[in-house]
């Protein structure tokens, strides 16, 4: 397989997952205001700040913090390279140079979300439409998604797919921790604790968890045991600590993988080393830091060993 | 309202499915049928049926402009052109024919230059053919094949007549198109296709990686063909994307080969480099390698014609071969063909006025406003003058521009192209159309069942390029029993 092919399939992944974690995040959020009482506030500034974004969303909306800049910025934006918007045009035009690997049908698929995020994107800041568009947006790109799993042959095509899907998800799901939940720990003590459920409740929602965390059998929902599930819990799909494995096995199957390897267990290391109990506010920001520190390593051994080939 | 052949037809031209005494012709008679049957309702559903096939199949062409790809898709009219198996085992001969001649000239050229020895060919047209590469003399390609791959486009004229107007032996495009709408016709058509006999064309990508891979230097293994593309900003990245899936080959750009100390080409995999034996280009010669040719070359790789020339790699079509495409070439293919294989053209050639010759440019300075004046070395349509349809002032420019380089420019009689009943408002009109077959040459040689029909929307229009408002038609060569 050709390095760049390699790093297209890759980057299609990563983009796919970001449009869709950034749909599940402005949901969640969406929700969470329409349940917490009038007068406590919440900012939309938060959202910027999970995917990154500060630094970009203040020159282009300088002493701006309202909801439809906000929304504006996160859906349709193209001045945004994470924007949902710039994200499909950007796993479009990666599935698109791969088109002699990637089967019809993912083509198509992609073809209609593109076609889907023009038509609809700049209509869904309000938020009438919104949910509409974030939901239909989520179901596409599952549906791309599935249809990948199940058409792609099992090669390295497959594994460059799964490694940049999987390294995504594990840094959305960290940096969607690391403000809703900071901002828990920090504050659970002044809170109202049915609130402070609320909250943790809409955490595990964002990332799809709360059905699955409930059926797991934990007592009431709390901030440790919800921590604890989204980093480690291995059997659930979007926890940090599965991502990380999955990562893990697709390196087994491509050549040279030493130096990704190394970087990988080290991350895992430190996110079974996490004592989610104990944790503060502080702690935890620190821990995601580097988690994210780490997964930026991750990609750029990825980057050396296999895009960059000479 | 549904379609009634009556109301725009007899045309007044030649029209491939109408005669001239406005009924269908044997081999449309029950294409027509259907067609008039076929309820206004029916119609229109026929017709999103097909462009929402387009759609959802997702072939496109590609336009650039402001900085941005824009997809458009694909334009294909419901009414396909028919043409009788006899007809057609005809054409493919002469296409065959005129191949193999221009290959066996391709060749001479770059070796011996027999032809130009004995006359039949002038040293003078030689010298400023713009196409030819001196990088290339001395080289023996496999099979003394140099263009592998070749899309000459035909027309017919008002009486009947079939010529071939122009060879495209560079980086002819558009076979896609042809087995794309195939797809979607039989899609949206099937119970047409149980009626007729209608041959099929979708070998055609087997085809080309059996010529390609038999050119490969290296025998007894399966060989590592490519497909290069200038990349996604060419109007033409669709096909070049679907050619290489469908023959399972990599699709790579110039920044994924190079060439090592060995003069042999790579790939940059993720296992490390990996060895190339044929490579299919998409890029022009002039973008190859900017070692010999243009220095600005991003597209091209470095080397490129180093491990061509030692034999370490096939490039198909040739560097070089486009000398051949120059249209002053043209007007010599009848002699070459009589020179090299001792036979009559089966395809005659369209009367062409080489302007450098001093009779004929003095015909065409005093015809300005009845014949098509076209420069020798551009493709596409572009820098044309119809003269029919010209200014006084664009006359009075090319009288000049003929004047002062006679070389470059040769001039044909305004042909009265045919026409084919396209679907317009809901009714059968006659559009013109062209047709583009594929012929394939290596250690044998292919054409492909038919070709692309593009067909030129606006009434009375002979330009049938996509990008330029042109549609397609899906072509039938039908099998009526007789030989």
């Amino acid at each position: 397989m050709l390095s760049r092919v390699a790093e297209n399939i890759y980057w299609m992944a990563r983009y796919l997952e970001r449009a869709e974690d950034t749909a599940r995040l402005i949901n969640s959020m969406t929700n969470l205001l329409l349940d917490i009482p009038r007068d406590v506030e919440i900012g939309w500034g938060e959202l910027i700040k999970v995917v990154g974004g500060e630094r970009l969303f203040n020159e282009y909306y300088p002493e701006k913090n309202d909801e439809l800049s906000v929304m504006r910025f996160l859906t349709s934006d193209k001045r945004n390279p994470s924007s949902i918007v710039a994200c499909i045009n950007a796993a479009r035009e990666n599935a698109r140079v791969t088109r002699d690997i990637i089967p019809n049908e993912v083509w198509e698929q992609a073809n209609e979300l593109f076609y889907f995020c023009g038509e609809y994107g700049k209509g869904s800041i309000g938020r009438r439409k919104r949910n509409d568009f974030m939901s239909g947006l989520i179901r596409r790109c599952q549906t791309m998604t599935g249809i990948m799993m199940g058409t792609i042959p099992h090669d390295d095509a497959y594994q460059f797919l799964r490694i940049g899907r999987n390294l995504e998800r594990a840094e959305m799901s960290s940096r969607i921790l690391d403000v809703a939940a900071a901002k828990l720990l920090s504050e659970e003590e002044d809170f109202n604790p049915a609130f402070a459920t609320v909250r943790w409740i809409n955490v595990l929602k964002s990332i799809n968890a709360f059905q699955a965390y409930r059926r797991q059998g934990y007592l009431g929902v709390n901030g440790p045991d919800v921590l604890d599930y989204l980093l480690n819990e291995k059997d659930f799909p979007r926890s940090m600590g599965h991502c990380l494995e999955a990562v893990g096995s697709c390196l087994s199957a491509i050549p040279n993988p030493r130096v990704p390897r190394r970087h990988l267990n080290q991350v895992i290391k430190g996110l079974e080393e996490l004592n989610t109990k104990r944790i503060k506010r502080s702690g935890l920001h620190r821990f995601i830091d580097e988690f994210q520190v780490g997964i930026g390593k991750i990609h750029s051994s990825l980057t050396d060993s296999y895009f960059s080939y000479e | 309202m549904s379609i009634n052949f009556n109301n725009h037809y007899p045309a007044r031209g030649y029209d491939e499915l109408i005669s001239d005494k406005g009924n269908p012709r044997r081999v449309a008679s029950a294409l027509c049928r259907y067609f008039t049957r076929l309820k206004h309702d029916e119609l229109s559903e026929l017709k999103q049926a097909v462009d929402m096939a387009i759609k959802g199949m997702g072939i496109s062409f590609t336009v650039y402009s402001e900085g941005t790809n824009i997809d458009r898709s694909w334009p294909l009219d419901l009414i396909p052109r028919m043409i009788t198996r006899k007809e057609w085992t005809r054409t493919e001969e002469g296409l065959k024919q005129r191949l193999t001649a221009l290959n066996m000239f391709i060749d001479d050229l770059y070796n011996k230059q027999q032809v130009v020895k004995d006359g039949v060919f002038p040293k003078d047209v030689l010298a400023g053919a713009k196409n030819y590469r001196k990088q290339c003399e001395g080289i023996k390609p496999p099979f003394g094949v140099w263009a592998h791959i070749c899309g000459a486009d035909l027309v017919r004229d008002g009486d009947g007549t079939q010529y071939v107007l122009e060879d495209n032996l560079r980086v002819p495009s558009g076979v896609s198109y042809m087995l794309e709408n195939r797809h979607v016709m039989k899609r949206v058509f099937p119970e047409l296709f149980e009626d007729m006999d209608i041959l099929p064309v979708d070998d055609y990508t087997t085809q080309l990686f059996d010529m390609l891979a038999a050119i490969s230097p290296r025998k007894g293994e399966v060989p590592e063909v490519v497909v290069l593309t200038p990349g996604i900003y060419n109007s033409a990245y669709f096909e070049h994307s679907y050619l290489a899936q469908q023959m399972g080959a990599e699709l790579v750009q110039g920044s994924d080969l190079v060439v090592d100390s060995d003069d042999c080409v790579y790939m940059r995999t993720i296992y490390g480099l990996k060895l190339v034996d044929v490579i299919y280009r998409r890029i022009d010669d002039d973008f190859l390698d900017p070692e010999e040719f243009r220095k600005d070359s991003t597209l091209g790789v470095p080397g490129l014609m180093r491990a061509w020339r030692a034999g370490n790699v096939a490039i198909a079509n040739a560097p070089g071969a486009g000398v051949a495409d120059d249209k002053v070439v043209y007007a010599f293919v009848p002699d070459l063909i009589r020179y090299y294989l001792s036979e009559e053209p089966i395809i005659p050639n369209v009367p062409t006025y080489l302007c450098m010759n001093d009779d004929d440019r003095a015909y065409v300075l005093d015809h300005l406003e009845e014949l098509v004046v076209k420069p020798a070395n551009e493709s596409g349509g572009y820098g044309l003058l119809v003269g029919p349809h010209a200014s006084k002032k664009q006359i009075r420019q090319f009288a000049g521009l003929i004047k002062n380089d006679p070389r470059n420019y040769i001039a044909q009689p305004t042909l009265s192209i045919s026409t084919v009943p396209t679907l317009v408002d809901h009714d059968a009109a006659p559009r013109h159309v062209d047709l583009r077959p594929f012929t394939l040459q290596g250690k044998n040689t292919y054409t492909t069942t038919g070709g692309l029909s593009r067909v030129a929307l606006p009434e009375g229009s002979l330009v049938v390029n996509s990008s330029q408002g042109g549609g397609s038609k899906d072509t039938w060569v039908v099998d009526m029993g007789d030989k």
